[in-house]
């Protein structure tokens, strides 16, 4: 041994520093263990939801006062016409107009895989050629809980056209809406949508009994927000 | 007549650095104090000139041929994951923070899988079989911007990842080689290599766009991009000719059996000898191409999808009324949109894949018996910049064993320091390099790190001898008995060292 360091003491000296750093290893980790820093995120603004399709076709008055999928229900009281360019008026009880009615009953809306979003805004933008305020709700179906729905996320009402000057101009309105984390649990654990709409009532319902069906409504909601993994 | 010659010269090394400036990514250095030990068996794999002088046969074949492994990047591991809390993280802020305008970093793995090497009376012939994997990934900065800043600000409503270049190879390479000494001093060495191109992606200059408006009613998704493919492996398309999947069954097994792209490339070394203390050498390799026919497809990309959200006219609409889509069949056509942005269009296309030219530089002397110094420059050119690696040596040699300590320039920033080890017994030749020891203890602490290791067995190698201790013995003559393996037949020849002088790389601990 004696003859071996002495014939090669920087050898030997070399592998002592290595085996004695080899002790003081550092920054070691398995691939398997590291995950994405918590409270990193994207933050995002994106559209989430459109009353205006590809093809130019916009929401209008119509659609928000009934699932027309379902049988119009015979409700007391008065009646008003609705007025069709294309095709025969449809006579409904007025108060459908004014009742929350489930217009959207199931849209598919997942947030999927690994994601989710968090310090949810929802900016509503509708422009509103209707004499009526307008009123939208939406819901979240719970994804592991089909009939559990979650908290209902409801803006103010969107002002409806002022007909009382000439020519008619629509109205728009923007709210942002800050969402609650149990309203932001509901997105993320989600996987369908209900949208529920009504009208608040106005004068111009006494003044009319029969209301153009195709006043455009255009909505936009629009969600900022921080895009996670889970 | 003189002066057409050279005009023809210069043309000559003008069309030469056009091709170094046209070829593709570069790759494959090994740790340059390797280049000190001509009898290293990875030194003569990249230098063609370099050979053993004592006659011994050497073979290695896969698993004691070893590896050779490079980690080079623009940044450091530690600057993407961290370990605040103690639990490694992925901290895509603190990259953000920490990286350069423009980002690379880059693979590089090489596996012997066969060497010989035959010495013939006028030189050394050799072979080997190598497979070659790398990977390089570059990127600018504008990559990580949107994943920090994302589209909310003003500023940042529109992103471009501008210019991501991805090259991943992987193809092996039959060598032949013969080296010889031209001249007193001067040795001269030749690889032609047989190449084979088993995988392949190629992206060039991928662009990646979100444009938001500023009432965020549509974001544009928009990409850019072409390049090249070939996969051992089946490609699966759609009808729109975009990638549906990839049948990775017996994956392995099939990127060993892909001959079918073949390839030529030469290496040229020489070794010139300035006196008996220093030595000069240089190499140039891989100077060829590979041909890729089979399954080899152009990759393109160019599309952009305004995405306005989920469409609710649909959804209160259908099925009541004619020229509107079941909502959920739109909702999958919309996630198809955004997708395709992602994926590029497949084309069956021959195409050819330029190498990247290598050049070593390397100077040595040798201030004593035990003790050297030289000087390694390895350069690997690109197609608009090229990588260098300049290294310092300093180089202990004994009969048996050589150990050698590097510091190393990266480029023009970074520096490393590593060492190596190599011994030389009568039957093998083991040794271990790195020219980034700290490497070992602080991995992700490191931009680069390289690892090369290799044993080689050796026939008909006469033991080797400590010089000294020999002439010691002959000058007090206590020993009357001849030296085991250097003089067996007991003559009065001076002692071997002399000889060993003269050929310069006798395979005795380098100790020249």
């Amino acid at each position: 041994m004696k003859i071996f360091l002495n014939k090669y003491p920087y050898p030997v000296f070399l592998l002592f520093a290595v085996l004695l750093f080899q002790s003081c290893k550092t920054d070691e980790f398995k691939f398997n263990e590291i995950t994405l820093k918590e409270d990193w995120g994207i933050d995002i603004i994106m559209p989430l939801f459109t009353g205006k399709d590809k093809n130019g076709n916009v929401l209008e008055f119509r659609d928000f006062i009934h699932d027309w999928k379902q049988p119009i229900p015979d409700l007391p009281g008065t009646k008003t016409v609705l007025d069709y360019s294309n095709s025969p008026d449809v006579t409904i009880p007025t108060s459908l107009i004014f009742d929350s009615s489930t217009v959207i009953d199931s849209f598919h809306f997942d947030v999927q895989g690994i994601y989710k979003l968090s310090e949810i805004t929802l900016q509503f933008t509708v422009s509103n050629s209707c004499p009526f305020p307008l009123n939208l709700q939406l819901q979240f179906f719970n994804k592991s809980n089909p009939g559990n729905l979650g908290p209902p996320i409801l803006p103010p009402a969107f002002v409806g056209a002022n007909f009382n000057q000439i020519p008619v101009k629509p109205s728009t309105s923007v709210f942002s809406l800050d969402l609650d984390s149990l309203q932001v649990q509901s997105i993320n654990n989600g996987n369908r949508v209900k949208f529920n709409s009504w009208f608040d009532e106005t004068d111009y319902i006494n003044q009319n009994d029969t209301i153009y069906a195709h006043y455009p409504i255009d909505v936009l909601i629009v969600v900022i927000g921080k895009f996670q993994v889970k | 007549m003189k002066k057409n010659h050279h005009k023809n010269q210069k043309l000559h090394l003008v069309f030469l650095f056009l091709g170094l400036l046209a070829s593709e990514m570069g790759f494959t250095q090994i740790t340059g104090s390797l280049f000190m030990l001509p009898n290293n068996f990875y030194s003569q794999i990249y230098n063609p000139s370099y050979m053993r002088t004592d006659k011994a046969i050497e073979f290695s074949v896969a698993g004691l041929g070893g590896f050779s492994f490079i980690n080079q990047g623009s940044f450091k591991i530690s600057d993407l994951i961290t370990t605040p809390n103690g639990s490694p993280v992925i901290d895509i802020d603190n990259f953000y923070k920490n990286i350069d305008e423009n980002n690379f970093i880059r693979q590089d793995l090489a596996v012997p899988m066969a060497f010989v090497s035959i010495p013939v009376k006028k030189g050394v012939y050799s072979f080997y079989y190598k497979e070659n994997f790398n990977s390089v990934l570059k990127f600018k900065k504008d990559l990580i911007e949107f994943l920090v800043n994302g589209n909310i600000e003003p500023e940042y409503k529109n992103f471009n990842s501008n210019a991501i270049k991805v090259l991943t190879t992987g193809y092996r390479e039959f060598a032949f080689g013969y080296a010889r000494k031209l001249k007193k001093k001067l040795d001269g060495g030749i690889h032609a290599k047989l190449l084979f191109g088993a995988a392949l992606l190629d992206a060039d200059n991928w662009n990646y766009g979100i444009e938001t408006s500023n009432d965020a009613s549509i974001i544009n998704f928009l990409s850019d991009g072409y390049g090249h493919l070939m996969l051992p492996i089946p490609i699966v398309l759609r009808s729109d000719s975009t990638i549906h999947s990839i049948d990775s069954e017996k994956a392995f097994s099939k990127y060993m059996r892909a001959y079918q792209n073949s390839g030529f490339a030469i290496d040229l070394g020489i070794n010139y000898r300035i006196n008996k203390k220093s030595s000069f050498s240089a190499a140039v390799r891989d100077l060829g191409a590979i041909w890729y026919s089979y399954n080899a497809n152009y990759l393109k990309q160019n599309d952009r999808y305004g995405y306005i959200g989920f469409d609710m006219v649909s959804a209160v609409r259908w099925p009541e009324e004619a020229g509107y889509t079941d909502p959920n069949v739109l909702i999958d056509f919309l996630k198809d949109s955004i997708r395709n942005i992602w994926q590029p269009h497949v084309v069956e296309s021959n195409f050819v894949f330029n190498l990247a030219p290598k050049t070593v530089l390397h100077y040595q002397n040798a201030f004593s018996d035990n003790l050297s110094l030289g000087i390694t420059n390895q350069s690997s050119f690109q197609k608009n910049n090229f990588q260098n690696i300049l290294t310092v040596s300093a180089l202990q040699s004994w009969p048996n064993l050589s150990v050698f300590e590097n510091m190393n320039l990266h480029g023009v920033s970074d520096i490393s320091l590593g060492g190596g080890i190599q011994y030389e017994g009568d039957f093998f030749q083991a040794f271990f390099a790195t020219d980034n020891l700290i490497a070992f203890y602080h991995p992700a602490n490191n931009k680069t790190f390289s690892i090369n290791a290799g044993i080689c067995i050796l026939l008909n190698h006469k033991k080797a001898v400590d010089p000294e201790k020999d002439i010691h013995k002959k000058g007090m003559k206590k020993r009357k008995k001849p030296s085991k393996g250097l003089n067996p037949k007991g003559n009065k020849k001076l002692p071997r060292i002399k000889k060993v002088s003269d050929v310069f790389t006798p395979g005795k601990g380098d100790n020249y």
